[in-house]
Formats: C-alpha cells, structure tokens, sequence
C-alpha cells in the first residue's frame, strides 16, 4: 500500500510545479562477476519521483522485469533467489540532501549523496550512494551505483553455484526524468 | 560385450553434456510461438491490480497475457521498445515492453499484444512482448 505515496506525490502536484520530476522507464542494471562466469540483467522500467522541495526520492523496480541473456539464469534468479512471486519489488526511499537548493534550471552536473531504505528480497537496508544528476538542455538526469551484498538481503545462493555469484553484485541505475506539470 | 557397454556409456555422457550446455546456454523463449493464458482489456488488467495488488499478482504474475487496448504511446527510440496502451486512467497505463515493434503502428490504433506480466508500479508492466495477429 506505501506505494499509493507515489500517486498522491502525482496528485498533488498540480499546483506546484516544476518541484517533481519522475521517470517509468529508468534503467536498473546489475552485474556479477566471478572467475567461472559473469552474469548481467537489465530492467527498462523501474518508476522513480524527485521533489526537489522536500529532496526526497523513491525508486520502485519489478524484480520479474530484469532481463538475463540465459533463460535459466532469469528463471534462478526469479524462483530461487530472489522468489520473486513472493517480493515481486525493489524499493529505494530517501533523500538527497542538498537538492532543494540546487538551480535546475541552469545546465550544468550535480554531485550528491543519496540516502535511504533500500529493500531487496523484503529485506530492509539503509544505504548512501553518491548520485550524479545532470541538467541539459533543460532536462535532468541522473546516475549512481552501488554495491549489494548478497548476503545482507538473505538471499541465498546453493553451494552448487556459489562460485558462479559474486558475494557482492553491482547496481548501477540511471535516468531521464520528465517534469510533473 | 564390454565394448559395447563403453561406447554406450562415452555416448551417453556425451549426449548429457551437449544437453547440458544447450541448456545452460539457451535464451529467453520467444512468446512468438507460445499461446496466451488469458486475455483481457488493458482497462481491466489495470483495474483488477488498482482495487487488489495482491489477489492480481497471483492472478497475472508470469502470465502470458494477451491484452488488448488503444495505443497511448509509442516509444520506438527506446532499447527495448515499448507501447504503451491506454486505460482510461490518466496516470497508470500498461507499458509493454516489446520484443520487436512493427512500423504500421499508429497512436489510437486497437492492438492486442502478447506479453509476459511482471507487476504494478505506476503502470502495469508486461515484458517480451509480440503483436497478435
């Protein structure tokens, strides 16, 4: 139901605008790598709103629209690992301190630190991660990574493939956002 | 006697390894030949996950869905491309992120798209999908 926060954000923004960016098509990758394989996913269409008056930030992403190059890594990931029947989310919530007061409508890059819950397998976690936002042209966009300890989110890998997995994956995620009018 | 039993067993754990690599090595299955498990409106689809997320994820979840709807938007610059369909409701569509996009398609136009379900964000989204014929 917290995700309903997403809605009123867009509901309410009638009135002030240009405060709230948002995307549903942000790019959230991942990377493992070990000496036996190095396995990478793609996902195109995870949703994330900015308010650039209060610098807060959510990301959502749907764990069963990332995309393997092999099917039965897809199918592991999804049933074994990351049960994704059961958690079929990803969230990111937290700010940007520094945001507010930022010019955005002059061009020009932003480094910030983004802080927040991030929960990946209905396991909560508080992470930092340094966020580069961009304004060109008139439009803002936006990149981090970071890493994940698979172990951190109980996400079990068996002993038959765990030299396939890396114990710490990388997530790297980024954007274009469109201005709420 | 002997021979024969050797050349099975060579042959056999063969066969098991090309098997197996062919596995390990397969990619994502095209919808191209699958048949849809059900069918719906994009209205309906975005309806049942708004007034009950969960009882709709177990409903559609991995599903290939055969949802039809008026095109809202096309994104065929977009690696994957997609098309978005049109519900009604001005902030939550159904995206479908598609396999290959045809060029005839035109804002407005009704299509029925065949597609794997993934979820609810702000949209529902549906994955791997191809245009039904």
């Amino acid at each position: 139901m917290k995700y309903y926060w997403v809605f009123l954000l867009l509901m309410t923004s009638g009135q002030l605008s240009a405060q709230k960016y948002f995307t549903r098509s942000g790019d959230i990758s991942f990377f493992s790598q070990t000496p036996m394989e190095n396995i990478e996913a793609h996902n195109y269409k995870a949703t994330c709103v900015i308010d650039t008056e209060t610098s807060r930030i959510q990301w959502a992403v749907l764990i069963k629209a990332f995309q393997f190059e092999k099917a039965l890594m897809q199918e592991h990931f999804n049933e074994n690992y990351m049960e994704s029947s059961k958690y079929p989310k990803s969230t990111f919530e937290g700010a940007l301190p520094g945001l507010s007061d930022l010019d955005l409508s002059k061009d020009g890059d932003h480094n910030l630190m983004a802080k927040g819950d991030l929960t990946i397998h209905g396991v909560t976690r508080t992470i930092e991660t340094p966020v580069m936002l961009t304004v060109k042209g008139g439009a803002l966009s936006g990149s981090t990574n970071f890493e994940v300890a698979v172990a951190d989110y109980n996400i079990e890998v068996p002993s038959v493939v765990r030299e396939n997995i890396a114990k710490v994956v990388q997530v790297t995620v980024s954007a274009d956002f469109d201005e709420l009018k | 006697m002997k021979k024969s039993i050797i050349y099975l067993a060579v042959g056999l754990i063969l066969a098991i390894v090309i098997y197996a690599f062919y596995e390990y090595n397969r990619g994502p299955a095209s919808l191209d030949g699958k048949s849809s498990d059900m069918s719906i409106s994009a209205k309906e689809l975005l309806k049942d996950f708004q007034q009950d997320e969960k009882l709709a994820n177990s409903k559609y979840l991995d599903k290939v869905i055969l949802v039809t709807g008026a095109i809202a938007e096309l994104k065929k610059d977009e690696v994957p491309p997609s098309v978005i369909l049109e519900t009604g409701d001005a902030l939550s569509r159904v995206v479908c992120e598609m396999e290959r996009l045809p060029d005839a398609l035109s804002l407005g136009e009704a299509v029925s798209i065949k597609a794997k379900c993934t979820g609810f964000l702000m949209d529902v989204v549906l994955v791997q999908g191809v245009i039904a014929e």
